[in-house]
């Protein structure tokens, strides 16, 4: 059989292809190429990307509202602030017991003598807060243009401390659940609003992008089981809903035998699938707070609150 | 004859697009390579731990250690190993000591893995 | 640590009272031991006393197995309007504290 000398017509076409076609090939090429960097390259390299098309919190935010309202379509969402007592009916009666003559109630008196005693220099905690620090906890956490991070009022609380001469408070020692009990409390029926400034954007996308990260040996995100498992069991527990993660702080659990904050629930998340927790009230954590409050906008604040 | 032509073009341009796209392309991760990635940690370790000593094992284990906690990224376990191994070294216990040190090292291999993924992987989470 | 007042509400229903107490307590077994390694003196509500108009309505003998801050609910009967409800407490070191209220 004999071989064939040429590919196919006339012009030997490997050594002397047509202009035409020759032009089509490179053009198609190239936009191949063009196709497959843009895919590749582009979007994904740097940590807080600051893409415009991507930064929308509020467009996060309603997403997450959309996605509970159909997992939980028999719940209010405004009930979400009651974590898994606004899932589970067992639960919720034996809550709503202790609710009668909750346990914070010796705590929030407490917080209220504290608040109201003097630093060494005269000057208190009403000193440096809004309206005297009642009813503000609802501003928390802000992003502070001048200090260039976010503020969480348990690190307001240090950052008046520290203004003043006093030494800092443990982040989860009992003195400071006691000022932020009575801070709560004053705070209850107010509801979460808050703005995040241009300036913020990287902070929130830190936040967003820890909370949807796996971690730990058991490699966990938050987003595993407070989205995706959102309402399942998690060994004898059922997994609260997001939008009700920052309203009710700080708690009573009975579990720690006192108050806790949110960043104390934060180490504990993260120590229970095999992480090691993190700093609180350091970047990360203040950060977490700041995209986790966001998706609470519109939530009531009642605080402190009480668990199991 | 022309056709000819124009059909050897768009099979070049054709193949030329195909391995484009499929060279550029990024595997969906699936459980099944996730499984194995973990498998190739674990091969990994199991390797090194013919050549490498116990001494060895949990120096390498610490520097990755603090590796994942420079990222945010330690597990608690690796610590807990690690002690589990130093504390068997003392009792003389060598068997003991080697199996706590293997899991030390691929408990930091992994969280080092975990923290590299973790990049990109949680944009898969996101509700949309 | 001076003791801290009986937290105490009630209300009637068909001519039963439903009492609630919340009682500040540190309620220390005297087995615990502190950061340093010392035991934590024991410091425990030994008995408590709930009267009804001036009249012993229930007596409890607690003691260390009881938790902090003790939640305490009780019920009694022939209760009406305008009475006078005491709940008190003695503890192991001698502190009392206690709260009275009067039935809506």
């Amino acid at each position: 059989m004999k071989a064939p000398k040429r590919m196919c017509g006339k012009s030997d076409r490997l050594f002397n292809i047509a202009p035409l076609t020759a032009m089509k090939t490179i053009v198609l090429t190239l936009a191949c190429l063009l196709v497959a960097l843009h895919v590749h390259g582009v979007e994904n390299t740097l940590e807080d990307s600051t893409n415009a098309a991507e930064d929308n919190p509020e467009a996060d935010r309603l997403a997450m509202v959309e996605y509970y309202k159909k997992r939980f379509p028999n719940i209010e969402l405004a009930e979400h602030n009651n974590g898994a007592y606004a899932i589970d009916a067992g639960k919720r009666a034996q809550w709503l017991e202790i609710e009668e003559f909750p346990p914070y109630e010796i705590d929030v008196d407490e917080g209220e003598n504290l608040f109201s005693i003097p630093f060494a220099n005269g000057k208190g905690y009403a000193d440096c807060f809004a309206n005297k620090g009642m009813g503000v906890k609802q501003n928390y956490p802000y992003f502070d243009a001048d200090r260039s991070e976010v503020i969480t009022l348990d690190y307001a609380i240090n950052i008046c401390r520290e203004r003043h001469g006093e030494k800092p408070l443990d982040y989860l020692g009992e003195e400071m659940g006691y000022i932020t009990a009575y801070m709560a409390f004053t705070s209850r029926g107010k509801y979460f609003n808050i703005n995040i400034p241009d300036a913020g954007l990287p902070s929130y996308n830190k936040g967003k992008k820890f909370y949807y990260t796996r971690r730990g040996q058991l490699d966990f995100a938050c987003s595993s089981c407070h989205i995706a498992a959102a309402g399942n069991l998690i060994r004898a527990e059922v997994l609260s809903a997001s939008i009700g993660h920052a309203t009710h702080w700080p708690t009573y659990r009975l579990k720690w035998d006192q108050l806790g904050g949110l960043h104390r629930r934060f180490i504990e998340c993260n120590e229970q699938i095999g992480a090691e927790g993190l700093e609180p009230h350091g970047e990360t954590y203040r950060n977490l707070e700041y995209f986790l409050t966001y998706m609470n906008n519109g939530m009531e604040l009642n605080g402190p609150g009480s668990r199991k | 004859m022309n056709s000819k032509a124009i059909a050897f073009d768009m099979t070049l341009v054709f193949a030329m697009l195909v391995l484009t796209v499929v060279g550029c392309s990024e595997p969906t991760r699936s459980v099944v390579e996730a499984h194995s990635e973990g498998e190739m940690t674990t091969r990994a370790t199991a390797r090194l731990s013919g050549v490498e000593s116990v001494e060895e094992m949990l120096n390498d284990a610490e520097m990755k250690y603090r590796e994942a906690q420079q990222l945010e990224h330690a597990w608690k376990a690796t610590p807990k190993h690690v002690q589990a191994a130093r504390k068997a070294l003392q009792a003389n216990d060598q068997k003991a000591a080697m199996t706590a040190a293997k899991r030390a090292l691929h408990s930091a291999n992994a969280s080092l893995a975990q923290a590299m993924r973790g990049e990109d992987e949680w944009r898969n989470h996101v509700v949309k | 640590m001076a003791a801290k007042p009986v937290k105490l509400k009630g209300k009637i229903k068909n001519g039963v009272a439903e009492m609630k107490a919340l009682m500040p307590h540190p309620m220390e077994t005297g087995t615990r031991r502190d950061s340093s390694g010392d035991l934590v003196q024991a410091h425990y509500i030994e008995s408590v006393t709930c009267e009804h108009n001036g009249v012993v309505a229930l007596k409890a003998d607690w003691g260390p197995s009881v938790s902090k801050n003790p939640y305490f609910a009780f019920k009694f009967l022939n209760a009406t309007s305008g009475d006078k409800v005491k709940v008190s407490w003695i503890d192991n070191r001698g502190e009392t504290a206690d709260k009275e209220i009067t039935l809506k």
